[in-house]
């Protein structure tokens, strides 16, 4: 197995093993923890709950769409116009630990052509904090993520801290579901060290995606 | 319950082991794409590969399929030579005795015809009589043609007879094969004979010609004499003995600095002025060149692919004994263009022009083989030495 097939596997298993290992213990620890709606009755599954976002509830989402170079600092050639647009992945999971207010973690990919000819192509993983509103039937977001990425490019691969902030706006389009687009600005440190900081460098990416909402 | 832990703990910790090891904190990826340069080469040479290129006559010369010409006074790009008409497979092209030779075939089996061309300014083309070759023979059972022209730098000419079975598994094992080599005499071919029971099996690597003596390589004999037919070459292989050359591959063989340069399948770079060699890496080497830009020169050396083991590719560059990768080095400029150019390509040679342009510019061409796992999608690639610095590879 090629090295950089191997860290991305790795890179998914070590975001499914958690998340597989919370799921396991779900009927336990997470059932009580899930209030009653606001009217007192128990939620239907058929219809859309008036207020959403209340503690103990649970959403997975999944997300693709553009990933849009913004920055390459400092300047060492030509910046960010070596890139070219890419695109972008992500899988997320958030639980509501207080009315409107999630955590959660999420894994996400992208990729970018070069103007030479190659690809660079980023896999951060990373733990969210999100605030959540609704104006039914549309609801808004906003969210910052804190965690590592691992990086590869021909042949080389790097790991470093990542943040991104953002936020989406969506369409409760199911009682289940809701479709919306959201934005990310992605902060991508390439930090080095022992006597290689010179190519210490600080990126950063615009992403554009359309997200898919399965709120558990 | 615990055991599961622990077998979810150790499991992370591989993961995470994993992911450690893929990391290179020497390399800077935002700095190297900062740097990249965007390669624009011709429709002649992308996607394929590109076996040899020379000067002659105002032009440079590169060999694919075909023959292909741009003239290095004006600006115009390169073109397809029609040697004999617009379709034809060129077997090998070099110079000598101001003439460039071409090795063409033409038509199919059981009927093609394969001759050898020549032309005085790379316009005119004529073929030298049928007679000049010896026999050929095409069959269901038997194929006996020439597939190899080599020349030297003091204008001898020779070609490559090569005779096999079609149907067996593998006609170019060169214990399937018999292998033998013609000198040119100016008018016709004459068959040159080695003092070795093997030879004649042996696949032939090239011929070069030192300061005094013609190097004839097969691929794991050397022969040495001072006359262009080899009637006085000997055996020089166990000349060569720490480290010891028989019992190699040799994959190349080059004149760089005056010097004759052999190179063997598992990465041994062997000179012949003083019979020394070492090991430089553990991939084929294939050809080597001398360039500037210190007085003495700078030798390249190609790589090429093996069977196993690392598929990355590209070529060394320093001074003998003491190379570095090229992504290392000062021809490719930086490493970002390095990796997104040549790098992942097997090189089949080099060719560094010592004449100046009008512009006070030297050429150094690079023929590869693009790969699928590399970026390059062209074979060829130039760099341009100024005086003092290199431009970095650029698609031609």
């Amino acid at each position: 197995m090629k090295p950089h097939s191997a860290a991305i596997l790795a890179l998914a298993a070590l975001i499914l093993l958690p998340l597989s290992a919370l799921h396991a213990e779900g009927p336990d620890t997470s059932a009580p923890a899930i209030a009653p709606p606001a009217t007192g009755e128990a939620p239907s599954t058929e219809e859309t709950p008036s207020s959403p976002f209340l503690p103990g509830e649970q959403q997975l989402e999944l997300s693709a769409g553009f990933h849009i170079p913004a920055f390459l600092l400092p300047i060492a050639g030509a910046g960010a116009g070596n890139l070219y647009l890419g695109g972008s992945f992500g899988f997320s999971y958030q639980y509501f630990v207080a009315r409107s207010f999630a955590v959660g973690g999420n894994l996400s990919g992208a990729f970018n052509g070069t103007i030479g000819g190659s690809t660079v192509f980023l896999a951060p993983l990373g733990a969210t904090a999100s605030y959540w509103w609704t104006k039914l039937p549309f609801e808004f977001s906003v969210l910052a993520e804190g965690g590592a990425y691992l990086m590869r490019y021909n042949n080389n691969g790097i790991i470093d801290p990542f943040a991104k902030a953002g936020g989406g706006i969506y369409w409760r389009a199911a009682p289940s579901w809701s479709l919306g687009i959201q934005t990310y600005l992605w902060f991508v440190p390439e930090i080095h060290y022992a006597g290689y900081e010179y190519l210490n460098q600080y990126a950063g990416f615009v992403e554009t995606s359309i997200g898919a909402i399965y709120h558990l | 319950m615990r055991t599961t832990r622990l077998a979810r703990f150790a499991l992370s910790m591989a993961l995470a082991s994993l992911l450690a090891l893929s990391c290179n904190n020497s390399y800077g990826v935002f700095s190297s794409v900062q740097q990249e340069k965007k390669q624009k080469g011709t429709s002649v040479f992308q996607e394929t590969p590109v076996y040899s290129a020379f000067k002659f006559n105002g032009s440079y010369y590169a060999a694919t399929a075909t023959l292909n010409a741009r003239s290095i006074a004006s600006s115009s790009g390169w073109s397809k030579v029609n040697i004999v008409s617009s379709t034809y497979y060129l077997a090998g092209a070099v110079v000598a005795g101001g003439k460039i030779y071409a090795l063409i075939q033409t038509g199919t089996e059981p009927n093609m015809v394969t001759s050898v061309y020549y032309s005085t300014d790379g316009g005119s083309w004529t073929a030298l009589p049928g007679t000049a070759l010896p026999a050929q023979a095409y069959s269901t059972s038997y194929i006996s043609t020439f597939d190899a022209l080599f020349a030297t730098s003091d204008g001898e000419l020779y070609a490559e007879n090569h005779s096999y079975d079609p149907n067996k598994s593998d006609p170019n094992n060169p214990g399937a094969s018999t292998y033998t080599l013609y000198h040119f005499n100016g008018t016709s071919f004459d068959l040159l004979s080695f003092a070795s029971s093997s030879a004649s099996s042996l696949a032939f690597r090239g011929v070069v010609k030192d300061a005094t003596n013609y190097w004839f390589n097969f691929n794991n004999e050397i022969f040495r004499g001072s006359l262009p037919d080899a009637s006085n070459a000997t055996d020089v292989t166990a000349s060569f003995a720490s480290p010891a050359l028989s019992g190699k591959t040799i994959w190349g063989l080059s004149l760089a600095n005056g010097k004759a340069y052999i190179t063997t399948y598992d990465g041994y770079i062997f000179q012949g002025s003083d019979f020394t060699g070492y090991q430089q890496s553990s991939l084929p080497l294939t050809q080597v060149a001398q360039v500037p830009p210190i007085a003495s020169g700078i030798l390249l050396v190609g790589t090429d692919y093996a069977i196993s083991g690392s598929l990355a590719v590209g070529y060394y560059e320093g001074a003998y004994q003491s190379m570095v990768g090229g992504a290392s080095g000062a021809v490719d400029n930086n490493s970002a263009i390095y990796n997104t150019t040549v790098y992942n390509s097997p090189v089949h040679a080099f060719f560094y022009d010592p004449v100046a342009d009008a512009s006070g510019n030297n050429t150094l061409f690079i023929c590869v083989s693009p790969s699928l796992l590399s970026t390059a999608f062209y074979g060829l690639y130039s760099s341009v030495w100024n005086g003092s610095s290199w431009s970095g590879w650029s698609a031609e």
